[in-house]
């Protein structure tokens, strides 16, 4: 391997020597050529749509971890270049979009979607195409591809620890309501597992389509129940509208809202109807380490707009670094050897360490956290560490 | 089965005494979903009915309205300020929307609906960049509960009730009690006769849009408290609405009551009974059926 690795930092100096000298190195062998082209990732985010107010603020984290690794001289001395899509939170535009990064643009590594759709959606395209692609959102677990890898936190990671302290802190019967679709549903499948588990109960168990207007139904079904956790699974607007409308029926009073669902962007949206909830995420902007300090300082000095960071976004970030250390490790985007590279590496991200394991996911930190101003600033109850991936996979 | 076995069971326990409240509760629950509804569906209705433009663009005026309670509230005046500036606001934006566009396309029903969807765009992209992606918070006008003989009920959501009846009476007052009425129903039966008897038509054009902006913007602001505070907010509201349009009888203001009614009720009733998602589905389902067997809606003529 050391020899290799010489004879590639030779070859880049040459292919420097070239440019210095204003020599073009169109007709050279092409690994000559490869060494001075930048890499290329592709950025694929909805802008638009209804997650585009998740997607603006993972671009802008990806921009932020592309920056920091340019200054230090990029990947193996190659420059790391964006090409940035836009999935309009359409899994069909999602497909045209990672197909055209790959076929015209011929990136090395895709990262990006947010939802459950819209990540197989990409990945179906990735794998064929034999390219890699990370995902960098919480999820439901089990999907296991060639090539994919991910980044943001699976049931295991969120529900495991946050249960137990839950039935210690807060009650033992608990109220599941989630947004109809398959994360909910396979992280309910845990919830339920560690309460009964644990002697507690679970009162009721109900889905929701999307864009529901009115959750007073629930709300007045939770209230005949008197259960006292509410675990809420309900995503994105749905999530906001609910726990507005629990709140102004008073029920926070004597019930208490737990869930993985809710990051600093749900909260701000909710206000003084949000204090109170807590949430289990792998990242919160709050976490009290000189690293987080200089990731958040570093981030809004580069985009002064942006007021929150949600694990999301953290998640992306990772996913770019983690990308240029996996990169830099198996030197060229080379679909067999850069799979390869993925595992094993580690990366101390603004969450904590964090690691890629051998089943794709990352080993993610496990922290609970208070929202406890109107603002959606999250105060941290109690952080657990580094809890490893636990995968089945079953899509 | 385990879906009927549960409903059947959700369906006795409603019916039992001990849970008179729970239904009460039920009841104002869908009132005051069927309130927001016809609040919303009164402006597209008039729209359409007087001046035959498909404003597909109502969903952002009603968005609109729920902005400028954030924009009061930035301002340092309280959401009432931001309740009582809304429909003015959006009304008058409403006002500059037919003047600077609808004008141009009275007769043309299908490029109506081009533009408007585009104007849709605009308008949230415009809220983008004004407010930010993000969702917003505004603090609560009027948090607590009504209590009466032992039940209690979040006292904003009656207000919200008593509101929309009130918006009502107005319509019905302006529609058949009034001159600009009188010329707003003439024009509806037959432009050209109305305009040949010396009513300025462009005139009531602007106002019935302005009017039926204003009440979208109204409801905005009102709904505030209730829902996700967001660019992309305007579209849950709009499907139902134009639902609720189609179901009632296109062009009836009697139309909006009954088919806010049939479908803030129904959904309210069976989502308590079945699950959410299939309440939805059924109550599409039901639509379509009385569709089916009253073409021209529930009170179509």
């Amino acid at each position: 391997m050391a020899d290799t690795m010489t004879r590639r930092e030779a070859l880049k100096r040459v292919g420097y020597g070239i440019g210095a000298a204003g020599v073009s190195t169109f007709g050279h062998p092409a690994v000559l050529r490869a060494a001075t082209q930048p890499m290329k990732m592709g950025m694929l985010v909805s802008l638009t749509g209804v997650h585009a107010i998740f997607g603006e603020t993972m671009l802008h984290c990806a921009q932020f971890a592309q920056k920091e690794i340019n200054d230090r001289g990029g990947i193996e001395g190659r420059k790391l270049e964006f090409l940035i899509e836009d999935d309009e939170t359409d899994p069909k535009v999602g497909i045209e979009k990672a197909r055209k990064l790959i076929k015209r643009d011929q990136v090395d590594v895709i990262v990006g979607s947010i939802s459950s759709a819209m990540r197989n959606a990409v990945g179906s395209v990735t794998t064929k195409e034999k390219k890699v692609y990370v995902y960098p959102t919480y999820y439901e677990g089990g999907y296991c591809h060639d090539g994919v890898f991910v980044t943001g936190a699976i049931p295991n990671q969120q529900v495991e620890r946050f249960v137990p302290w839950i039935m210690e802190n807060a009650g033992k019967t608990f109220y599941i309501a989630g947004s109809d679709y398959i994360w909910p549903k396979e992280t309910s499948k845990v919830v339920r597992a560690l309460v009964e588990k644990r002697g507690g109960s679970i009162l009721g168990e109900e889905y929701f389509p999307w864009n529901t207007p009115d959750f007073s139904s629930l709300v007045n079904r939770i209230a005949s129940a008197k259960p006292a956790v509410m675990y809420s699974l309900l995503i994105g607007s749905d999530s906001v509208t609910f726990l507005k409308q629990f709140h102004n029926f008073g029920l926070k009073k004597t019930t208490r809202i737990c869930t993985s669902g809710v990051a600093e962007k749900e909260a701000a949206g909710l206000g003084e109807a949000g204090i109170g909830i807590v949430s289990s995420q792998s990242y919160f902007m709050s976490i009290d380490t000189p690293r987080n300090k200089e990731f958040v300082e570093g981030f809004r000095r580069m985009f002064p707009n942006e007021k929150l960071v949600d694990s999301i976004s953290e998640g992306t970030y990772n996913a770019v670094h983690v990308a240029a250390l996996a990169l830099a490790k198996a030197g060229s985007g080379d679909w067999s050897k850069l799979t390869k590279a993925f595992p094993g590496v580690r990366y101390k991200a603004p969450q904590g360490d964090i690691s890629m394991a051998e089943n794709r996911h990352a080993a993610l930190n496990s922290i609970i956290a208070e929202a406890y101003n109107e603002k959606g600033e999250f105060r941290i109850i109690k952080n657990f560490g580094v809890t490893p991936p636990q995968v089945n996979c079953f899509q | 089965m385990a879906e009927a076995a549960r409903c059947l069971r959700r369906a006795t326990r409603t019916t039992s005494v001990l849970e008179l409240g729970s239904l009460l509760t039920q009841f104002l629950n869908g009132a005051t979903l069927v309130s927001v509804l016809i609040l919303i569906s009164i402006g597209l209705a008039i729209i359409f009915g007087v001046m035959g433009v498909i404003n597909l663009a109502h969903g952002e005026f009603f968005i609109l309205g729920a902005y400028t309670v954030i924009a009061a509230d930035a301002l340092g005046l309280s959401a009432w300020w931001g309740i009582a500036l809304a429909p003015l606001v959006v009304g008058l934006f409403g006002a500059l929307v037919e003047v600077g566009l609808i004008r141009f396309l009275y007769k043309r029903p299908l490029e109506t609906l081009l533009a408007t969807w585009g104007l849709s765009i605009v308008i949230r992209q415009l809220v983008r960049i004004v407010f930010g992606v993000g969702y917003r918070a505004s603090p609560h006008p009027l948090l607590g509960d009504l209590k009466v003989f032992g039940f209690t009920y979040p006292i904003y959501r009656v207000f919200l009730m008593a509101v929309c009846l009130a918006v009502i009476v107005i319509t019905f007052y302006v529609f058949y009690r009034t001159d600009f009425g009188l010329k707003i129903r003439a024009i509806t039966q037959d432009v050209e006769m109305a305009a040949a008897l010396a009513i300025n038509t462009s005139r009531v054009y602007l106002g019935t849009f302005a009017f039926g902006s204003a009440l979208a913007g109204l409801a905005g602001a009102l709904m505030t408290p209730e829902i996700t505070i967001s660019p992309e907010a305007g579209v849950n509201f709009l499907a139902r609405s134009f639902f609720v349009v189609i179901l009632g009888g296109i062009g009836q203001l009697a139309g909006v009551l009954g088919g806010a009614l049939v479908v803030g009720e129904l959904e309210t009733f069976l989502s308590y009974l079945i699950s959410a998602t299939t309440a939805q589905a059924a109550v599409l389902l039901i639509a379509i059926v009385i569709i089916r067997f009253r073409p021209r809606g529930l009170f179509g003529g």
